[in-house]
């Protein structure tokens, strides 16, 4: 058995080494903004604590494995929770043979956490935590899709195929935008550009915060965010530009009431990713929907995607999205039981922000 | 080899199905190079199933031969 050590700055270049090997398959010497990039995420943070260390794992004083982990708070029944999320599970299996992952894990899990959780996990470590005890949420797992140009949502996805499939779509992609224009012509509304009588207005992060706080949340467990760290979350979701540039925007139906708010990264051409979408009552996610897929046709997206929104289930089904259950993940486990269950009936205002889904290690093309 | 050692040696080729059969009685996580956590958590679920038992998450890591791993399921199942 090796040993176990709290994540420490003197680790970075290691860490970053073992990232680049386990989640690249690349022996590079890390870059200096991925090293800084680490040291942002994980000392940088607002909500950094010893507490909740991310933690390191060492085979006969060689650095083999890491686990990343981010704290965060959330509020149940009305009292604040103190949740701890994972990201970069990675171990060396080039160079070290052993149960690392489950040392680390084990570990991880007896923290003083109220509630542990991640939304990104693959079908291994999937296994890993529900060995742990840990619970699956099935329902938050799913992503939903909505199709905006069908022959460049074809595009998107094909251009990301290899072999003679990849080429063909990627041949064909020149076809796209004038399929798409004929497509946005037939008389189904699927495919005709989204519509929408309520206003968007563009925010600046403190608006959108203020805004957030007037609309709330109605779920059991919400997330919890004060100004100051709810900036730096923000700043880091606009440096994601592989994402596409960052819409915040506020909802007003024709009335000139506010329905609610959306936070979106739009790629032209591309995916548009919803962050999270917030609404003052259920009856508005209509109208914030609508003015969401309206927009962003506007700025040229072929589709529009987001994690399952429990209570809006049917809303989407309506606005022509389409449901898949993706390879990855949300799993958790919480020390009041009661926390588990809101979460498994879908009671949670869980979103892209609250998980590791915002970061860039996945995203970016560090060598 | 008795009914249990022989239903946990099925279990150690799915898991393992580059394993050698005649190796699986004497091997551990130190030999076989793919026993590693996923492969662990893996072959106790098969186990889980197999022998209608629950494993520990606490005690998997300690778990990490074929010997051990029969003690376990002679201990914990009641089989032969």
């Amino acid at each position: 058995m090796g040993e176990i050590c709290a994540f420490t700055e003197e680790h970075v270049a290691e860490v970053s080494a073992l990232f680049l090997r386990g989640m690249r398959g690349s022996r590079e010497a890390p870059p200096e903004r991925l090293q800084d990039y680490f040291r942002e995420i994980f000392f940088g943070n607002p909500w950094a604590s010893p507490e909740f260390p991310s933690l390191v794992y060492f085979d006969r004083g060689k650095l083999v494995g890491f686990l990343g982990v981010l704290p965060r708070e959330m509020e149940f029944g009305g009292r604040r929770i103190r949740v701890a999320v994972t990201s970069q599970f990675v171990v060396d299996r080039e160079q070290y043979q052993g149960f690392a992952a489950i040392e680390m894990l084990r570990r991880y899990l007896r923290g003083p956490q109220d509630l542990s959780f991640c939304d990104g996990v693959g079908e291994g470590v999937d296994r890993l935590w529900t060995f742990a005890g840990a619970q699956a949420s099935r329902l938050y797992s799913f992503n939903w899709l909505r199709v905006l140009r069908p022959a460049g949502t074809a595009r998107s996805f094909g251009g990301r195929l290899e072999g003679p499939l990849g080429r063909f779509v990627r041949a064909a992609s020149v076809a796209a935008a004038p399929l798409d224009f004929l497509a946005a012509k037939l008389p189904h509304p699927a495919l005709r550009p989204p519509r929408s009588e309520c206003a968007s207005t563009t925010l600046s992060v403190d608006e959108l915060y203020r805004t957030m706080q007037e609309v709330g949340w109605r779920e059991a467990l919400k997330p919890y965010y004060d100004l100051a760290s709810f900036r730096w979350l923000m700043s880091q979701v606009a440096a994601n530009r592989t994402a596409g540039d960052l819409l915040l925007t506020a909802v007003h139906a024709p009335s000139g009431d506010l329905c609610g708010y959306y936070i979106c990264q739009v790629q032209p051409g591309g995916a548009a990713s919803v962050m999270q979408i917030g609404v003052r009552r259920h009856d508005q996610f209509d109208n914030v929907a609508g003015a969401l897929f309206r927009d962003a046709w506007q700025h040229g997206a072929s589709s529009v995607k987001g994690q399952a929104i429990p209570y809006a289930l049917v809303n989407l089904t309506n606005h022509y999205c389409l449901f898949r259950q993706a390879n990855t993940s949300v799993l958790f486990q919480a020390r009041d039981s009661a926390i588990g269950e809101a979460i498994l009936r879908g009671d949670a205002a869980l979103s892209r922000l609250d998980g590791e889904c915002w970061l860039r290690f996945a995203t970016e093309k560090w060598i | 080899m008795d009914d249990a050692a022989a239903r946990l040696v099925k279990c150690f080729q799915v898991v393992f199905p580059d394993l050698p059969p005649a190796k699986i009685a004497s091997a551990s996580q130190s030999t076989v190079e793919t026993w590693d956590s996923i492969a662990a958590v893996t072959l106790g679920n098969v186990i889980e199933e197999e022998f209608s038992i629950e494993m520990d998450f606490e005690l998997l890591a300690e778990l990490n031969s074929f010997d051990r791993m029969l003690a376990w399921v002679h201990s914990t199942a009641k089989v032969s």
